[in-house]
């Protein structure tokens, strides 16, 4: 079994190591004065992939040849047609005057654009869903923002409900979320500074933080940490988390996370700074106290009082579900005399028949819950939309609870949560071990049994 | 942070041993008195007699099953088989009996019989017969007080005949008749119809050098259920007189209620006073009591007064009884009836011998000088003491109506 891990493991490797071999040597190539060496080249570089377009075209109607390339599906078409490709081959001057700086200047009608000689950064810039222009002749590419993909809108977010307070939830879209910071924050001191993570996913991430409000040296910090992580991929928030976490061994986490913006504001207008990063809707606040876990912005849009009690309704059932398996098992294996009596007799009723200590019962619930909870988040859709047997678990256990007051389930509700668990994958599974010990006490019992039998 | 300070191998593997062993001991140091629920047997009531040995103790536990009384099963004890527990199986409780030399030894005794450790704490009650009280009740208290598991509030009864029989009864409509005897006992006290006397009561009024011990009585009565069938059920009422640690009288439900009176206990109850040719009921809403104790040259008395309020509650006949003249009248004939009560109990007391007012601790408080020669002497004294009353009761009110509804046509 070691063998076979440690050969994967060499394997992945020398995987990744042929993968780094094509791609590497990308960066060292130059753009040369011929349009056509140059469409090789990217085509080198960019593979076969059926999403790369490479449209050759005449400038002025039949004049010098020029390249358009960019990713299918992560540029605005219509602005490509109309706003660079009509104007180039249908207005602009046939012969070829050298520099690109003329069609820059005068014919391309878009708001962002530049001049690159770097192939390097001209490949991510196509990466990234930006249009390259090249023209015969010339040694550098005109690098034109087109971006214009796809995305969920602004939705209410799962993950953090509240009653009263704005609705919207940052999305995965970067740009989308910084103008939602913005919205709710008009002030010129809203600072966003952007930076670039992963050698592979090269991620957008940008800090905000309101200059004046935050102190310097939590920016410098910041800076410092996220300028010092070296790694492949940041697929979401969570990786740039737990790489500059404060105390990686700490179950107590430092940095927050929420995908509600006008929470983020609050922190920000509190002196925090966020860390946002594209393709997730979970921002990052730092520092984060503990205490931050029991806070809500709910709790200022709604009356004093009121928003007093939660917060005490919060506390008191945080101490409730910490504690309380703890006093279930101090009381029901130790200190029997502090329990009303006509309670410790329903307990002692539940207990009967019970052959686990309660300690062991308490750990089995605990463990219980903790499936039902992943059941029922990791359940696909189409199972739970059925109401059938999306109620059911929770249900069950709730029902159990108060009518048995008993902490022993786990004996009656796994194969409920086992039910629910994935779907075919564990299905099959489950068969094959159905199978397997039908078998096996079918082969195995008559031996044992002979004795009895006979 | 790192976890281990020093690189050192050695280091790291001390480290780890300390570790591990403090987990061990912050985990495992409760192991030594585990004592899961379901191996323990919950005592709810117990019975102590004298057995016709000399000196023995009879122990008559009643110990819950919960399983019976967890759906299913029994959830009525005591109301099958002719009054008895009946159908042993279906039950709430099951009866245990022993001997023993002592109270302490009895328990131990049960070892035989129980199948689980016996669990004192959640017991309620602790009857004694009379026939054991009046030899002395004091070894039956002892092992209650010296021991860690049993609470101060337990209720402590004088059963009229056996105890026994008492737990083997049903009281009120609790499925645990201890529990029901215990619930009793308070509701009795409530009404003053019974003293409500806790272990604790019982150590504080034993361990007085005057104040005699009291407690609740209680006996069997028959009566028809709802099927027919005679049914033994068990009651509370009346009072037992100790001196000493011996029971020397009782007091009758009148009598009691004049030492709730004196002792500032009563709560509530109802007076009934023969007026205008038919019984009045006067529901007592409030009652209060101060003794002052004074020497009058080598004369002892003791000042008693009493603040009662009443409201009518329930007149039979149909004369208007709000008026001003007749309230009046009430009021009068109700301070006689408490009058009588008092005096009643004070007579039974004196008769006794038995200082159960605490008539003794108030002298003690307010002359203690003097009190150094009054002990001594105190239970020739105490039936010699002159009582001064002074009773005020009104009533206050009389109920949801004014008049009778009812008029003579």
């Amino acid at each position: 079994m070691l063998r076979f891990l440690s050969r994967l493991r060499n394997l992945s490797f020398l995987l990744k190591e042929k993968n780094n071999d094509k791609n590497s040597n990308f960066k060292a190539q130059q753009l040369t004065a011929d349009l056509n060496k140059n469409i090789k080249l990217f085509r080198q570089v960019l593979g076969d992939s059926s999403d790369v377009i490479i449209r050759q075209f005449k400038l002025a109607r039949g004049g010098t040849s020029a390249a358009l390339i960019f990713l299918d599906g992560l540029v605005d078409k219509k602005q490509i047609n109309d706003h660079i490709l009509r104007p180039l081959m249908v207005h602009s001057q046939t012969s070829f005057f050298g520099t690109l700086k003329k069609l820059k200047d005068s014919f391309i009608f878009i708001d962002d654009i530049s001049e690159l000689k770097d192939f390097g950064k001209i490949v991510s810039a196509v990466l990234e869903g930006k249009a390259v222009l090249l023209v015969d002749g010339s040694a550098s590419a005109l690098v034109i923002d087109v971006k214009g993909w796809e995305q969920r809108a602004i939705e209410e977010p799962d993950t953090e409900g509240g009653v009263r307070g704005p609705r919207e939830g940052f999305t995965e879209n970067i740009r989308t979320n910084i103008a939602l910071l913005r919205r709710i924050i008009r002030d010129p001191a809203l600072t966003f500074y952007h930076l670039r993570l992963g050698n592979k996913t090269k991620k957008d991430i940008s800090i905000a933080y309101i200059k004046g409000v935050v102190r310097d040296s939590l920016i410098a910090e910041v800076k410092f940490r996220l300028n010092k992580i070296e790694t492949d991929a940041v697929l979401e928030s969570g990786y740039i988390e737990q790489l500059i976490d404060d105390n990686p061994f700490s179950p107590f986490p430092t940095i927050a996370n929420s995908e509600k913006p006008d929470k983020v504001a609050a922190k920000l207008l509190e002196g925090r700074a966020a860390i946002l990063v594209d393709g997730t809707p979970f921002v990052l606040t730092v520092p984060m106290l503990f205490i931050e876990s029991f806070q809500h912005p709910e709790d200022y849009y709604v009356h004093p009082y009121f928003g007093t009690f939660m917060r005490w309704v919060r506390y008191i059932s945080f101490a409730l579900s910490i504690l309380s398996p703890a006093y279930f098992v101090a009381l029901s294996s130790f200190d029997h005399e502090l329990i009303p009596t006509p309670l410790l007799i329903s307990m002692a009723a539940a207990r009967e028949g019970t052959p686990f200590p309660a300690v062991l019962e308490a750990l089995l619930m605990i463990i219980v819950f903790e499936i039902l909870r992943e059941a029922s988040i990791r359940m696909p859709r189409s199972f739970r939309a059925g109401g059938k047997y999306r109620r059911r678990p929770g249900d069950r256990t709730g029902g159990c609870i108060c009518r048995s007051n008993r902490a022993c389930y786990g004996d009656r509700y796994l194969p409920y949560c086992c039910r629910h668990f994935y779907c075919a994958s564990s299905d099959r599974c489950r068969y094959n071990f159905a199978l397997c010990s039908a078998f096996w006490s079918r082969s195995v019992r008559p031996v044992w049994c002979d004795h009895h039998t006979a | 942070m790192r976890l281990f300070p020093t690189t050192e191998k050695k280091n790291k593997k001390l480290c780890l041993l300390l570790m591990s062993l403090l987990i061990i001991v912050v985990l495992f140091s409760g192991c030594w008195d585990w004592m899961e629920l379901n191996d323990i047997t919950i005592i709810s009531g117990i019975g102590l007699d004298e057995t016709e040995e000399q000196g023995k103790i009879r122990l008559t536990v009643q110990v819950i099953r919960p399983a019976a009384l967890s759906g299913g099963g029994g959830d009525t004890g005591g109301t099958k088989g002719g009054g008895g527990l009946g159908g042993d199986e279906t039950q709430a409780v099951r009866l245990l009996t022993t001997t023993g030399e002592t109270v302490f030894q009895a328990i131990r005794n049960l070892g035989t019989q129980a199948s689980h450790r016996l669990f004192l704490s959640h017991t309620h009650v602790v009857v004694i017969s009379r026939e054991a009280a009046e030899k002395g009740i004091y070894r039956f208290i002892d092992f209650f007080a010296r021991d860690t598991e049993p609470r101060p509030n337990i209720r402590v009864l004088i059963a009229e005949r056996e105890a026994g029989e008492i737990m083997r009864h049903a009281s009120g409509v609790e499925s645990i008749p201890a529990l029901g005897l215990y619930r009793a006992v308070q509701t009795a006290a409530l009404n003053a119809l019974a003293p409500d006397i806790t272990l604790q009561d019982a150590k504080i009024r034993l361990a007085s050098e005057t104040t005699e011990l009291v407690a609740p009585l209680t006996k069997l009565y028959v009566e028809e259920g709802i099927d027919g069938e005679k049914k033994t059920r068990v009651d509370v009422a009346g009072t037992a007189v100790f001196r000493g640690d011996k029971m020397v009288g009782t007091l009758n439900k009148k009598e009691t209620r004049g030492l709730h009176w004196i002792l500032d206990k009563v709560k509530t109850g109802i007076i009934v006073i023969e007026h205008a040719g038919g019984k009045q009921s006067l529901e007592i809403v409030k009652a209060e009591s101060k003794i002052t104790p004074e020497i009058r040259d080598n004369e002892l008395v003791v000042k008693i007064k009493l603040d009662v309020n009443t409201i009518l509650g329930d007149q039979q006949c149909v004369k208007i009884l709000t008026e001003p003249d007749e309230i009046a009248l009430l009021e009068e004939k109700q301070t006689a009836e408490i009058r009588t009560e008092i005096t009643g109990a004070i007579k039974k007391a004196q008769e006794l011998k038995a200082d159960i007012f605490g008539f003794g601790d108030e002298f003690h408080r307010k002359y203690p000088e003097q009190w150094k020669k009054l002990e001594q002497h105190w239970v020739e004294l105490f039936p010699g003491i002159k009582i001064e009353l002074e009773i005020k009761s009104d009533i206050k009110g009389t109920g949801a109506i004014r008049e009778p509804v009812y008029r003579l046509r």
